[in-house]
């Protein structure tokens, strides 16, 4: 009995705490006087001291940060064009916008984060900063209340048009359903026919402000600002995002239909492998340069990600380019690579290298990944757009220029193709080449691998560009013969044991019957 | 055929433990590693440690099951009796014919010549190569000298306090102090506007001036990787082998002294020595993008939003 009682004594206390961590802190005017500090102190470097969006680390962002004079928020549950509720506005801080520079501020994901208390505090601050009087949402929630303006109470937080429940459950049926809804209602237009955000209007989109904008790239999960489950992209069509090109489709679509859509434009969510090991397949035709032979489908890849060059000066966190896709084949004289990432938009300034050592020490010993050191040479192939070649290049250093090698020495080959927002180019030389600024590529070991990528249209250039780490290349060696040898050797002696056992048993269960 | 099916718990109870134990080991320990680094990379575990194991446990078991004769029985009942074919004639040609296929394949696994990635067991915070000058060096903008004090009371006095240019933005952001809602700030500056200067308020009022323009310099310059909160999980961080230092976890800056930080801010990861595979590390080096005296500053807010201090250098005896 006793531990029945104390049972629900605990799962009354719990559910208390759970309801009281979804409710909103009342609004004091000494929550305000915390919620300044917390902004000045965690906030205000993006942001601006005055909520403009200009604070000093603002101009290295893109996208820019809110700009909270402007009564425009993406992120709402509330009805295109209004404010978001203070609910609303108390997710996008605990879980941040994913893709940008805005990170969760929950303590419970970030140690150092803020409590629930004081995302409260900092939310109520923020709605002080409106230019627009009408917006300026200091008042206290009683006073709206008893407001005798019609207005007022005719509040921001009753415009409120999403309120999920649970999303139907995902089949076949919804998502093919989905993908109708995303053709009838002309998603393609900006996002693309396979969602990678290049539909022919992509490269017309402008904000409010007049700024260009893009469109999501709708196969990478990891890179939806409001967030990659079924309920957040619902949301996001129902509510459109203010002062941005993206519209409510709540009038135009039917819920149902919206659910369908959200469904199927998950299920163009992409998985990505975490694997740090390229095994190259060994294969005895000849390796093709066209990036369509069909000889690659039957291939392995890893996938690698990307991220931006923060290391040297100009740095760039704004890439495009954070996901490449590669597969390699080789033969007893060749070897060739295959890589394919997402781009909007094809142009001239486009570019890919591949990097490895000059060297390959016995140990642990590498280059450094960003294009290597004084000491530790690095050998690029670089493709280019523009000339539609593969270069071969070193480099010592992120330093120092990269050195293009004498035309004599330039041996790589390649291909490449773009269709429909999907870069796939092929890289290919031989194994072993005589030149002591080239890598040589010999089986039975480790090769590291890294990649730089230059995406035009984003204005990559120079160190502006996406890097990856090391990765690794492996080579196997066919297994020599000897191999075969003792495995076989391995099979006849076990045959050889089991008859023997058998016969011993067998031998002993009859003595036994005969005793 | 009399069948003894009797007594042929050890047989099963050897199999699971031994399945159980090897499970762990090529399973739980990754999982366990990944668990407490919240990384998504287990921890290196070299194949010889695996190799060991594996040997004690088989080991382990036989010296178990050979210890007296009626564990050695009930071991082998279940085997005697497939190769006496009790389970019946299909049973036993499945098992014969299937057995010597898997052995020579693991053999052959086992021989053939694979390549298998070295371990790097890195040494996070290397001291070879640590110059001793380091050690015990102090964070200057800790102690406010009497001359900065006197220059900062004067530049309040006039609307003119100086900011790093990074901080200042090109005039766009910051010529006093009034922005900063903190008490000894706005005590400092109503006692100015009377009249009179307090030079304990002024101290700690400059305090957090340097508190704030620290934050705003690690902002611009180290959280796109050691993140907003210090927590390591900056929006470039995913990129990197190496994960940039989470800097409120225990074990990193706070076991350091300020000399190891402040050099290691400066020389970044090239200087790191060949045990601290310094190709993996993103580190900039920051004596070529910022001053010393930026350096400090920075400091000084990192291990204010971390929430930590650093170790007192140890008084060593000459």
């Amino acid at each position: 009995m006793r531990i029945f009682i104390a049972s629900i004594l605990v799962l009354v206390i719990t559910s208390v705490m759970a309801v009281a961590g979804n409710t909103k802190h009342v609004k004091t005017e000494e929550l305000l006087e915390l919620g300044k500090k917390i902004y000045i102190r965690n906030c205000s470097f993006c942001h601006g001291i005055n909520g403009g969006g200009d604070g000093p680390v603002a101009k290295f962002l893109n996208p820019r940060p809110r700009n909270f004079r402007s009564n425009v928020f993406k992120f709402r549950t509330t009805t295109s064009g209004s404010l978001p509720t203070d609910e609303d506005l108390f997710k996008t801080i605990s879980r941040g916008i994913p893709g940008t520079a805005m990170q969760s501020f929950d303590s419970a994901t970030n140690r150092r984060g803020l409590t629930e208390n004081q995302r409260w505090a900092v939310i109520y601050h923020i709605q002080t900063m409106s230019d627009d009087p009408d917006y300026n949402l200091w008042v206290f929630d009683d006073e709206y209340a008893a407001s005798d303006d019609p207005d007022d109470r005719a509040d921001y937080r009753y415009n409120k048009v999403v309120d999920i429940k649970s999303p139907p459950p995902s089949t076949r049926e919804t998502i093919t359903k989905g993908k109708e809804v995303y053709k009838k209602a002309q998603c393609h237009t900006c996002h693309g026919v396979a969602g990678r955000g290049n539909g022919p209007s992509a490269s017309k989109l402008k904000d409010e402000w007049k700024l260009p904008i893009l469109p999501r790239d709708l196969t990478k999960g990891w890179r939806y600002k409001g967030g990659n489950e079924v309920a957040d992209i619902f949301t996001r069509f129902t509510t459109g995002m203010n002062g941005t090109p993206m519209p409510s489709y709540s009038s135009s679509i039917g819920e149902e239909d919206r659910f369908a859509l959200a469904h199927y434009v998950k299920s163009l969510q992409e998985s990505v492998t975490k694997k740090r090991v390229l095994t190259a397949l060994r294969v005895s035709e000849k390796l093709p340069t066209d990036p369509a032979d069909l000889l690659w489908s039957g291939v392995e890849g890893i996938d690698i990600r990307l991220t931006g060059n923060v290391i040297t000066k100009p740095r760039w966190q704004n890439i495009t380019i954070d996901l490449v896709r590669i597969k390699a084949v080789f033969t007893d004289d060749e070897i060739a690579f295959r890589l394919e990432w997402n781009d909007r938009f094809q142009n001239r300034e486009d570019t890919m290298a591949l990097q490895f050592p000059v060297k390959q020490s016995a140990g642990e010993e590498k280059p450094h990944f960003l294009n290597g050191d004084e000491n530790h040479p690095v050998n690029l192939w670089i493709w280019r757009a523009d000339k539609d070649l593969v270069a071969e290049l070193n480099a010592t250093g992120y330093k120092n220029p990269f050195i293009t090698q004498q035309v004599e020495s330039q041996n790589v080959t390649g291909d490449a193709s773009f269709i429909d927002g999907v870069w796939s180019v092929v890289m290919k030389r031989s194994l072993v080449t005589d030149d002591r600024n080239d890598t040589q590529f010999n089986t039975g070991g480790f090769i590291p691998l890294a990649l730089n990528g230059w995406d035009g249209a984003n204005g990559d250039t120079g160190t502006m560009k996406s890097i990856s780490s090391w990765y690794l290349l492996r080579l196997e060696k066919p297994a020599p013969l000897k191999a075969f040898g003792i495995a076989a050797l391995a099979v006849l002696l076990v045959i050889a044991l089991e008859v023997y056992l058998t016969r011993r048993w067998r031998r002993d269960v009859t003595i036994q019957d005969r005793a | 055929m009399k069948s003894k099916k009797t007594g042929g718990g050890q047989f099963w109870w050897t199999t699971i433990t031994i399945g159980i134990v090897l499970a762990l080991i090529k399973y739980g320990i990754p999982w366990l590693s990944r668990w407490i680094t919240g990384s998504d990379l287990p921890l290196p575990v070299p194949g010889t440690l695996f190799f060991f194991y594996t040997i004690i446990i088989l080991a382990g078991t036989f010296v178990y099951i050979s210890s007296d004769e009626t564990t050695i029985v009930s071991f082998l009942a279940p085997i005697k009796s497939v190769f006496r074919g009790d389970y019946g004639k299909l049973f036993f040609f499945v098992v014969m014919a299937v057995t010597p296929v898997v052995a020579g394949y693991f053999v052959f696994a086992w021989v053939k010549p694979a390549v298998v990635a070295s371990v790097t067991l890195r040494i996070q915070h290397p001291s070879s190569n640590f110059p001793k000058k380091y050690e015990a060096l102090k964070n200057p903008m800790r102690e406010p000298t009497d001359a900065q004090i006197d220059e900062f009371i004067e530049q309040a006095n006039n609307n003119s306090v100086e900011y790093f240019p990074q901080v200042h933005d090109e005039g766009k952001q910051f010529t006093n102090i009034r922005h900063l809602p903190f008490g000894p700030v706005t005590k400092f500056l109503a006692k100015l506007h009377s009249g009179t200067t307090d030079r304990g308020l002024a101290q700690l009022a400059l305090m957090e001036k340097r508190l704030f323009e620290g934050r705003a310099l690690y902002q611009i310059n180290c959280r796109p990787c050691h993140g907003v909160s210090g927590g390591g999980d900056g929006p470039m961080a995913y990129g990197f082998s190496l994960r940039p230092i989470n800097f409120t976890d225990s074990g990193t800056i706070d076991t350091l002294v300020e000399g190891y930080t402040f050099w290691r801010i400066e020389n970044g990861g090239p200087s790191l020595p060949p045990e601290s595979t310094p190709w993996d590390s993103a580190m900039p080096v920051w004596k070529h993008d910022l001053t010393e005296i930026e350096r400090w500053t920075i400091m000084l807010a990192e291990y204010d939003i971390a929430g930590v201090s650093p170790r007192e250098p140890e008084k060593v005896a000459r």
